[in-house]
């Protein structure tokens, strides 16, 4: 069986940048570490707790990134987690006094990508309450602003002539021509831009948490809440330049939001790992639970399974139909497909389509194959199989009830032709005859008169019997007053007493009615054919359905109903999905009712 | 006397207004449907109002509705309800609130001169009318212990007759003996199914047929 998430297209590319971005990362975090040990007069890291604690944070976010390119390949987490990490230790590069020019000029302009690199990171689905996809647009438009910027910076910043300088003063290989009007605007505005990036990440995480459901909270938390730290602390730094411009390790507030943003990027590395080995580790529980658990009617034991495993109450198991072109779920519904493919997983066997899991977005469950041993996956294959059948029976009774219905609607109909039409002839002709008779009499011509009688009286026979015909081919009452009114008829007209306990006064769908009324007149017509004295039918009404008990007075072997479900009546109460069962001489029909 | 007519079939109504008219009775309207048939007795006010009860838009009883809602709006009209179906449910709910001056007839027994004017004599004196086929059915249900087996098929017949909505004097013309006979039988009867209507009110018709149909 194999797992697919996401389109493979672009991950070769995406894996081959993540190595190569990895390797350089190791390189500069190597080198950062290294000079902040050696000599660390052109950073903020003063202290030794400064210099642990930046150099923790780089450093936790390029293992982060290591785990996140392992587990999530063709992800682009991972490569930017090693890119913050770069931009991190970007300014201790920028003062390497030694260093190779180029080098320095590349630190200080990568500095300027925190504060874009935070929001891209934040935006990426951790939880059901970030935006993901949807803030691509607002996540280029923060790089394409931020390199503006800092390029500019470098085409004009002259370091010899600025009289700030404390870390970078000799190095920009990238100077056109040096313009300190220009400088100190550009200046402002990267500054005013990590102000307004941090707090648009702030916001947007704050507004991620809140919208999600608790399960997806929790499970961003570890990610979001450093991220917010960081970008709180970017917002303080940038603040304190804007109001005072002065730079450097002297300011007590700047060493405040360094160490702020140090701490924080340690926390966002823990905590990138953490969750991703939380849900590794999820996973292959769940896959043993799969093994283990198998509920007592094997319904939704998939299903169950994985949503208690991986704590994801929103998670479904669906499965493909017969004709592959729709889902049903684990009772054989019809589903609509999932709009949002990040949240559903395809599982397939031998490249056919087997099942889809629909779970909560920011869950990532490209390890499911893998964890899924051989008895889950027969479990799944069950699950399906028995989903398909019944959706199967459902359609088959869903046009057996049609089919009955239909039959019911022309049986209507004729009563009614019969009622309108040929009653009608009927009634009129002995109207005519009626006539006849009294002209025959007044005009004398009284031989005519016993013909014209005698036809009156086969008329009247014709209307009789007429009548008693289109009432058995459909008991227009049952339509009009139901099946108290009706059955109180057949009693009336029945060869057979027929009593009738509880009858309901409410009604019904037509065609249950329709099964309740035959059923109770085949009993008197086979208790009349067996000679029984009476037929006694019993109602209930247990859970909205309608029960109908048919028994025959008195009780012996000769006086068996043999009402069974192969006989139409029997048939009839099934398409209405109903049951049939008899037992000493008593027939029970239950008939679920909407 | 003064008819209104109420049937949606063109020949059958025009059938029964020619009968009427043959009776000596004046149809003063022929409708086609219970609304008009409400505003046409509210605007003529009849004697007498012969409805037939299925009509449109539903085609099951709106006669019989439209019947009922005459009886109470005006009680010196009274209702002949026709139907093609002998349904005891039907002439039951007719005669629940007002007995008095309601009659439930098979359409075809009306074609018969004698029967109808019979039926709208009783009518105008303020009897009940009910079909003598509805009764014989009742009367000749099977049952499992049938109380009927107490009367004798003198009191059998009083019983039907009784059912039927005759007065005491038209069921002694009918068998030929005294009213107070005819009294006395009907009382015992009552006694012996332990009917506790008072058998001398119009209720009586109703009571009857209730006890016979359970």
């Amino acid at each position: 069986m194999a797992v697919s998430a996401r389109p493979r297209g672009r991950g070769t590319t995406a894996a081959v940048a993540c190595v190569l971005v990895l390797a350089l990362a190791t390189g500069v975090a190597a080198t950062a570490v290294d000079l902040m040990a050696r000599d660390a007069s052109t950073t903020y890291a003063v202290s030794t707790g400064l210099a642990v604690t930046a150099a923790s944070g780089g450093i936790l976010l390029l293992v982060a990134a290591g785990v996140l390119a392992v587990t999530r390949p063709g992800d682009v987490s991972g490569s930017l987690a090693a890119c913050l990490s770069v931009a991190w230790f970007a300014p201790v590069l920028e003062g390497w006094g030694d260093g190779p020019d180029v080098v320095r000029t590349a630190g200080a302009v990568l500095t300027a990508l925190v504060a874009p690199l935070i929001v891209h990171m934040s935006s990426l689905r951790w939880s059901t309450g970030t935006p993901g996809r949807a803030s691509r647009p607002a996540v280029a438009v923060a790089y394409s602003t931020t390199v503006a910027v800092a390029l500019g910076l470098a085409f004009v910043r002259d370091p010899f002539r600025d009289a700030e300088c404390w870390r970078n003063c000799t190095a920009n290989v990238f100077l056109v021509a040096h313009d300190q009007m220009v400088t100190d605007a550009l200046t402002s505005t990267s500054l005013v831009t990590v102000l307004v990036l941090a707090a648009t990440a702030v916001a947007g995480n704050v507004a991620a948490l809140a919208a999600g459901s608790s399960a997806s909270r929790r499970r961003a938390f570890p990610v979001l809440l450093p991220a917010t730290v960081v970008a709180a602390a970017l917002a303080f730094h940038a603040a304190a330049l804007l109001i005072n411009p002065t730079d450097g390790p002297h300011r007590p507030l700047l060493l405040w939001t360094y160490g702020a943003q140090g701490l924080g990027l340690t926390l966002l590395g823990a905590g990138i790992v953490a969750t991703v080995v939380r849900d590794r580790a999820a996973v292959r529980a769940v896959g043993r639970l799969a093994e283990l658990s198998r509920s007592t009617d094997g319904t939704a034991s998939l299903a169950e399974a994985l949503s208690g495993g991986l704590s994801d109450p929103t998670l479904r198991v669906l499965y493909p139909t017969a004709d592959g072109r729709g889902l049903l779920d684990a009772n054989g519904q019809r589903v609509d497909p999932p709009a949002d493919p990040t949240g559903s997983t395809t599982i397939t066997r031998n490249g056919v389509h087997v099942a889809t899991v629909v779970h909560d977005r920011s869950l990532s469950l490209d390890d499911l194959e893998r964890e899924i041993g051989p008895r889950a996956r027969l479990a799944v294959e069950n699950e399906r199989l028995r989903a398909t059948l019944l959706a199967e029976v459902a359609t088959l009774r869903d046009s057996r009830a049609r089919l009955v219905a239909a039959a019911d609607d022309s049986r209507r109909r004729l009563e009614r032709d019969l009622h309108d039409g040929a009653q009608q002839r009927l009634l009129a002709l002995s109207y005519e005859l009626r006539l006849a008779i009294t002209k025959a009499r007044a005009q004398g011509a009284t031989d005519a008169c016993p013909a014209l009688e005698a036809a009156l009286r086969e008329v009247m026979a014709a209307l009789d019997q007429l009548r008693d015909l289109a009432h058995g081919i459909f008991p227009a009452i049952l339509d009009h007053a139901g099946l108290r009114a009706s059955l109180e008829t057949l009693g009336e007209n029945s060869p057979v007493a027929l009593s009738l306990v509880h009858p309901p006064e409410e009604r019904f769908d037509p065609s249950a009615e329709m099964a309740a009324y035959l059923l109770v007149r085949q009993a008197t017509e086979v208790a009349a054919r067996t000679g029984a004295d009476e037929v006694v039918a019993c109602f209930g009404r247990p859970a909205g359905g309608l029960l109908i008990d048919v028994r025959v007075e008195p009780e012996g072997a000769t006086t068996r109903l043999g009402i069974d479900d192969h006989q139409p009546v029997g048939d009839r109460v099934a398409a209405v999905g109903g049951t049939l069962t008899h037992a000493h001489g008593t027939v029970r029909a239950v008939i679920p009712c909407g | 006397m003064r008819v209104v007519v109420a049937d949606d079939v063109l020949l059958t109504r025009e059938g029964i207004a020619h009968v009427l008219e043959g009776q000596d009775v004046e149809v003063v309207a022929r409708v086609a449907d219970a609304d008009r048939l409400l505003g046409a007795v509210s605007s003529h006010r009849p004697d007498v109002a012969v409805v037939d009860i299925r009509m449109p838009p539903t085609h099951t009883d709106e006669g019989l509705v439209a019947a009922q809602r005459i009886r109470r709006e005006h009680p010196d009209v009274a209702v002949l309800v026709l139907s093609q179906h002998l349904e005891t449910a039907y002439a039951l709910r007719l005669l629940e609130e007002h007995p008095e001056r309601s009659g439930y007839l098979l359409k075809e027994r009306i074609f018969d001169a004698a029967v109808l004017a019979d039926a709208l004599r009783r009518l105008d004196e303020g009897e009940t009318v009910v079909d003598p086929t509805i009764v014989s059915r009742l009367l000749g249900r099977r049952r499992r212990q049938d109380p009927m087996e107490a009367l004798t098929p003198r009191e059998r017949e009083v019983l039907g007759l009784v059912a039927e909505g005759l007065s005491n004097r038209a069921i002694a013309e009918r068998l030929v003996v005294t009213e107070r006979t005819v009294e006395a039988h009907i009382t015992q009867t009552f006694l012996k199914l332990g009917l506790s209507e008072d058998a001398a009110t119009h209720r009586r018709v109703l009571a009857v047929l209730t006890f016979l149909r359970t």
